[in-house]
């Protein structure tokens, strides 16, 4: 059994509640929401919420608004986008293409942000909260072998 | 090696294909079948977790992942439906490509991360542990959604097969219909049922794989037979159109009034934010257990896309310029036969099997996926949740997972009988225009409005599921036009066949609307509760330090 319940921890990579929960989060014990609370009002878990949403909402009214103008640019004004660049080229053509490279730009700019600015500080938050998450579950034990004694 | 037979004339009565290419496709594909059926049943979940059955395996690398979710995402519409529009119609056949493609920037930067971080099987996991006071009605109505999306896009991809096997037989009699639905129907509730995840992520990676390598070799012979110049391509497809330039400009399909105009755009704002929030799309991303192996995966899944999609045009510009587009419509007005006549054309009999046979894999693979999306919803949020109150055991829950596939494919396969004639485009679109003005402002709301309450996704989800379908039901792909299903009567007062124009905004304003008016007190939760979600969503606790 031991055994059994080892590989399937490695196997779901998820040793904090390998159990499923019904409803509720994982971790809703009474220590529960004191730690999330800190976490959630640490200037550091606020820049890190800050830089994944206003790089999200900047990039995606660039990539997806920009798509979306261009629609409405080749059904209204059409005579912009039929001006011949070389050959049988056209405005059009060349910018439909240019969506997958703003696509592609904005997918690799993501990556750069999210690793150089939100990654190392999740991982520091992350960490922090197991560490209290394990204190905390240390505390009582102690307790109780004290007034075991 | 097989040696080719000479080249079969290409006539009306007898499908696009001959009858070589027929029994070659029907053996690659039952090859293909028996063994990822195999494997399915080999690496199908062994014990009682559900988490196996709904989720997989989680420690699959990034390019697996994306392998599946790529397998997941692209039906056999994009193979045969857009390469068709983009021979017939040319640059908004183009347009409508890239819209497929463009929507993957949105699950990239919008939802993927906080919806892994806070999600466990289903949606609903993620929407109840966001408004626990009204699990429940969250669940259920999310669920409700879930269903109606799945269910149509799998009617879809059912008269998918039959309009596919019309490519080989001609008008296939009614027997054969039966057949050729029931068969496909039956392979894929035996690969969710007893495949569950893994057996349905083993057949979604055979698929993206098969549909990478095939619409690279042919767009490579398109490519190679004009010298790799696009303007040689470009220029032979505009003299193959029959009208020369004017097929590169916009405005073939969508160009005839401002009305077509904006049917269009709404088309593309279904597409690019629909896709995004399409059930089975969402779930396969709530399976990596790690941020940055999603992150990674779908970027993989990007590229693969999008190159599908770029070799996917090139495809409809060959079939333009070496087939012609005459010869296009006149086979299937809608342009389906595009990339069979193009194989036909350059790798005869060989080549048109692979593609055929690549193209009923995607039908089966894209239908596994929907049907299992539908079975967790219906086992998860509905039946362990709702009915019973979180109190099933793992097993009661497996066993009725399973038992809603077969209820799902069942289901799909009656309606795709009675309504095998439906244009399947149109099943399709709906599906996306409920997602994208259901599903979606739901999800974004939750994710990151603090405010944001069950009276506020309620409305959301059950109005932007009742404005999409009555949206369509009075447009005129159900009466008023000689296409319509009924031709005769005239209540088509909403002008456009695609909805997302209004329904998407009426989504999002109604959950907006519902959140700011929400009096009661049991509405709104606590504000520990989001703070707690937030944490969960932009951190992902459960993963390994």
């Amino acid at each position: 059994m031991p055994l059994e319940l080892h590989s399937y921890l490695i196997r779901h990579g998820m040793p904090q509640h390998p159990s499923p929960y019904y409803g509720s989060p994982p971790d809703s014990t009474q220590s529960g929401p004191v730690a999330r609370n800190k976490i959630g009002s640490h200037p550091d878990f606020r820049s890190v919420r800050g830089a994944h949403r206003r790089f999200g909402a900047v990039a995606l009214a660039i990539s997806v608004g920009g798509f979306l103008l261009f629609v409405l640019l080749s059904s209204f004004l059409p005579d912009v986008l039929n001006r011949p660049l070389f050959g049988h080229v056209t405005l059009g053509l060349a910018g439909g293409v240019g969506q997958f490279a703003v696509m592609a730009l904005t997918a690799w700019r993501y990556t750069v942000h999210m690793e150089r600015r939100v990654d190392p500080a999740a991982d520091r938050l992350r960490a922090e909260m197991h560490r209290d998450a394990a204190a905390r579950a240390r505390v009582p034990q102690q307790q109780r072998r004290f007034g075991g004694w | 090696m097989v040696t080719l037979p000479p080249d079969h004339p290409v006539t009306l009565s007898a499908g696009v294909v001959g009858g070589f290419s027929l029994k070659l496709t029907f053996i690659l594909f039952v090859s293909v079948v028996v063994v990822s059926m195999f494997t399915a049943l080999i690496i199908a979940p062994q014990g009682d977790e559900i988490s196996e059955f709904y989720l997989g395996n989680r420690t699959m690398t990034p390019l697996r992942n994306g392998l599946a979710m790529c397998g997941d995402y692209l039906s056999a519409a994009t193979l045969l439906g857009s390469t068709g529009l983009v021979a017939l119609t040319g640059y908004d056949g183009l347009l409508y490509l890239v819209g497929t493609s463009v929507a993957w920037v949105m699950v990239l930067l919008l939802i993927a991360e906080p919806l892994r971080n806070s999600g466990k099987f289903t949606l609903g996991d993620t929407l109840a542990l966001r408004l626990p006071r009204s699990r429940r009605s969250v669940r259920l109505a999310l669920a409700f959604c879930t269903l109606t999306i799945t269910v149509l896009y799998l009617v879809a991809q059912l008269v998918g097969s039959v309009a596919l096997l019309t490519q080989f037989l001609g008008e296939p009699s009614s027997a054969t219909r039966t057949l050729c639905i029931v068969a496909i129907g039956t392979l894929v509730v035996l690969y969710v049922a007893l495949g569950g995840m893994p057996g349905a992520t083993f057949i979604q990676i055979v698929k993206a794989v098969m549909l990478v390598v095939g619409v690279a070799v042919t767009a490579v012979m398109v490519l190679h037979r004009y010298q790799w110049n696009v303007d040689d391509l470009l220029g032979g497809a505009a003299s193959g159109s029959g009208i020369g330039q004017r097929f590169l400009e916009p405005g073939l399909r969508y160009g005839g009034s401002t009305t077509s105009k904006l049917d269009f755009f709404s088309l593309q704002i279904a597409i690019v934010l629909g896709l995004a929030a399409l059930p089975h799309v969402m779930m396969r991303l709530l399976a990596p257990s790690a941020t940055r192996v999603l992150r990674r995966s779908i970027l993989w899944a990007m590229g693969l896309v999008g190159f599908v999609c770029l070799a996917a045009g090139v495809l409809g510009l060959g079939a333009t310029a070496i087939v012609g587009r005459d010869v296009i419509a006149d086979i299937d007005a809608k342009g389906d036969a595009a990339v069979l006549l193009l194989a036909q054309d350059l790798g005869g009999a060989l080549l048109t099997a692979l593609i055929s046979c690549l193209a009923f894999v995607t039908l089966l693979a894209v239908a596994a996926g929907l049907t299992l999306a539908a079975a967790s919803s219906l086992a998860h949020d509905l039946y362990a949740e709702v009915i019973r109150k979180g109190r099933a055991s793992q097993r009661e829950e497996l066993t009725v997972a399973r038992l809603s596939a077969v209820v799902i494919g069942v289901l799909g396969m009656l309606l795709a009988l009675v309504s095998w004639g439906t244009n399947t485009a149109t099943l399709a679109f709906l599906a996306f225009a409920i997602a994208a003005s259901a599903i979606l402002p739901t999800m974004v709301y939750s994710l990151f409005w603090r405010r944001f309450n069950a009276r506020g996704a309620l409305l959301s989800l059950y109005g932007g599921l009742i404005t999409s379908v009555l949206l369509v039901v009075c447009s005129p792909v159900v009466s008023s036009r000689p296409g319509s299903f009924y031709p005769g009567a005239d209540f088509a007062f909403f002008p456009l066949q695609n909805p997302g124009i209004v329904s998407v905004p009426a989504g999002f304003l109604l959950g907006w609307l519902g959140t700011v008016l929400a009096s009661r007190p049991t509405d709104t939760e606590p504000s520990e509760t989001y703070e707690k979600f937030e944490v969960r969503a932009v951190l992902g606790v459960d993963q390994p330090v």
